[in-house]
């Protein structure tokens, strides 16, 4: 099946084939190219935002306090996006910022990811009881609003890098767990599964043998997509105060700050967030072409 | 699809509402279990110099020294009765602070609900009937990138240029200090919370639109000579409103978690503003009663938005 490109094993001759045929669609995919390099000057930026950064995203400056961007009059060369109440560069802050918001962006959804597969190929394979419990846990979690259930749970906990990471990631496992669940079922249905099932192959061996490649394309989708709801999450945990706490540097508490300044200075509340929206952006982007290609039927 | 094509619509009806529990039984559960995260609750409350006699006081007086299924039995227990307790703050019953704030965060969500639909159905059909156009190309852009938007900085943004620069708006809260009418005040938070629905019923109409435009009855609508308009009221919306419909459904749980942070950045007051507060404040009854009033107003929403699916599209009513 070529929709399913990653669904075979690596290293088959059908498997190099299938990544051809993935690059082919990329190079021909204005969404995919576009979002694969907005996601890669991001993680860019994360990594490599020590070299990057024109000053210390830390330091105070007192009589640099509310430089407007460079553009405007009284801004300065040294800050092209100006500075903010304590005088500390806001672009050097924003570059920095970019860190803990992929870092959490990405783990989280590998978290949620993992938990959501495994919990979804145990219901899906063994059915019964088994199947009935967990799908009542899945209707359970996804009809308490994620973000609420968050905040409530970080405010418990105390907000820190960990928590936040593995919060995100664990209450996100429900809609990994439904859809992989649902595959795993479908993929059970297929001639050589249960051929391989009667000849008496254990649960174990059908999962990562059979059932486990064929659900690889849509985890990796609802993966690409968590990482932006995640993000969100993140930033919006941060301007609550809820997030990663400072003098770590976070989109979210970026603009919290700059709220308190909008009337003066607008630039501290609005820069961060384009950095947000164009992190998000490109994530969905790369996230809806690698549907489009990998799993149509995910849909919406 | 199990039994007859015939199964009487009560026996579904019966059935969805049976559903409901066990879901709503695991709600309780974890709400009860999310404030024993860290362990003792009562140690988290009481303040640094308690001694330990104080301490077990408190436990005492809360019930936490009992074994913790009784502690669970008896939180359903009160809980069902609509008992989450009182807040450690005011001492007022958390029932009673979350059921003054329900109509606030109500008005907002329908507001922004009716926000939603008046901006996307216009957005989303001209969008398909001009397909490939300019105008297409910009109402999809506006509605991806929308998607990318955090709701908080949405929010700031229409402050910044709505309230802060032209002053058309208040900056934030109800109108009873400021003097200016409701609807004003309500405007800003609304269309902030109906961002993420206009961004999401938007792309949806459109694709329904273009998918049903294409649909035989409508080529026969056409061809015997009705108007285009009568063509796409009577043929094109109403069999594109179904799918429509069911991510309503979805949208009520995103409108309930939006309205947290959005009734936080308008200090509107409502019950996300005052869940926000409790969590700061670690007021857990009001935590507690609020996550459960707020799961079981979805759950319903949800169960509402079935029912009606059933009744826009008769296929699917006995599956």
């Amino acid at each position: 099946m070529l929709d399913k490109a990653t669904g075979s094993a690596p290293n088959t001759p059908e498997f190099r084939t299938n990544v051809v045929k993935l690059v082919r669609r990329w190079r021909s995919s204005p969404v995919g190219i576009v979002g694969s390099l907005m996601v890669l000057l991001v993680v860019m930026v994360a990594l490599l935002t020590p070299l990057l950064a024109p000053h210390d995203p830390a330091k105070h400056n007192r009589k640099q306090r509310f430089l407007p961007p460079i553009w405007m009059e009284g801004g300065d060369r040294a800050h092209p996006l100006g500075t903010d109440q304590l005088g500390r560069d806001v672009l050097s802050r924003i570059l920095y910022g970019s860190r803990i918001s992929v870092m959490i962006g990405v783990s989280a959804a590998v978290i949620g990811g993992t938990l959501g597969a495994v919990i979804g190929l145990i219901a899906g394979l063994y059915g019964g009881l088994v199947d009935t419990l967990i799908s009542r846990a899945v209707d359970t979690f996804l009809s308490i609003p994620f973000i609420i259930l968050v905040l409530a749970v970080v405010g418990i906990l105390g907000p820190s890098l960990l928590t936040l990471i593995v919060v995100l990631g664990v209450t996100g496992w429900a809609s990994y767990a439904r859809v992989i669940r649902g595959e795993t079922l479908s993929v059970k249905e297929r001639e050589y599964v249960s051929a391989a099932q009667s000849l008496g192959a254990s649960n174990a061996r059908l999962a990562f043998r059979h059932v486990l490649p064929n659900t690889f394309a849509s985890l990796i989708v609802l993966a690409t997509l968590d990482v932006a709801s995640t993000i969100l999450a993140e930033t919006s945990l941060s301007y609550l105060g809820l997030g990663v706490q400072p003098p770590t540097v976070t989109w979210g508490l970026m603009i919290a700050d700059g709220r308190e300044y909008l009337s003066s200075s607008w630039w501290l509340a609005v820069f961060p967030g384009f950095a947000i929206s164009f992190t998000v952006l490109g994530v969905i982007f790369l996230g809806d072409f690698l549907r489009d290609i990998l799993d149509p039927k995910l849909g919406e | 699809m199990r039994g007859g094509a015939l199964r009487p619509m009560s026996g579904y009806i019966a059935r969805r509402v049976l559903q409901i529990i066990p879901v709503l039984f695991g709600v309780t559960l974890i709400v009860f279990l999310m404030i024993r995260l860290k362990g003792d609750p009562v140690q988290q409350l009481v303040p640094d110099w308690y001694s330990e006699e104080q301490i077990q006081e408190v436990r005492v007086a809360y019930g936490f020294d009992r074994p913790i299924h009784v502690q669970y039995v008896s939180f359903l227990s009160r809980a069902v009765r609509g008992d989450f307790g009182r807040s450690f703050h005011n001492r007022q019953p958390a029932w009673d602070m979350i059921k003054k704030a329900i109509p606030r965060t109500a008005q907002l969500a329908l507001a922004a609900f009716v926000l939603g639909v008046v901006i996307a159905f216009p957005l989303g059909i001209i969008s398909a009937l001009r397909r490939n156009t300019i105008l297409d190309l910009a109402v999809t852009g506006f509605a991806v990138w929308g998607r990318s938007l955090p709701n908080f900085w949405l929010g700031i943004m229409l402050i910044l240029v709505f309230a802060v620069t032209l002053r058309w708006f208040p900056v934030s809260g109800t109108g009873a200090i400021s003097g200016q009418p409701f609807l004003k005040h309500l405007f800003l938070p609304a269309f902030t919370l109906s961002m993420g629905l206009i961004t999401t019923l938007t792309r949806l109409i459109r694709s329904a639109v273009l998918e049903v435009i294409r649909e035989d009855y409508v080529t026969t609508a056409r061809a015997k000579g009705l108007r285009e308009r009568v063509t796409i009221v009577r043929h094109v919306l109403r069999n594109a409103l179904i799918p429509v419909v069911t991510v309503m459904g979805l949208q009520i749980a995103w409108l309930m978690g939006g309205s947290v942070i959005i009734e936080q950045v308008f200090a509107w007051p409502g019950m996300g503003r005052l869940m926000l507060q409790a969590i700061y404040a670690r007021d857990n009854s009001v935590v507690q009663a609020g996550l459960l009033v707020t799961s079981l107003i979805i759950m319903v929403s949800n169960l509402v938005v079935d029912l009606l699916y059933t009744v826009l599209d008769p296929r699917i009513r006995y599956s």
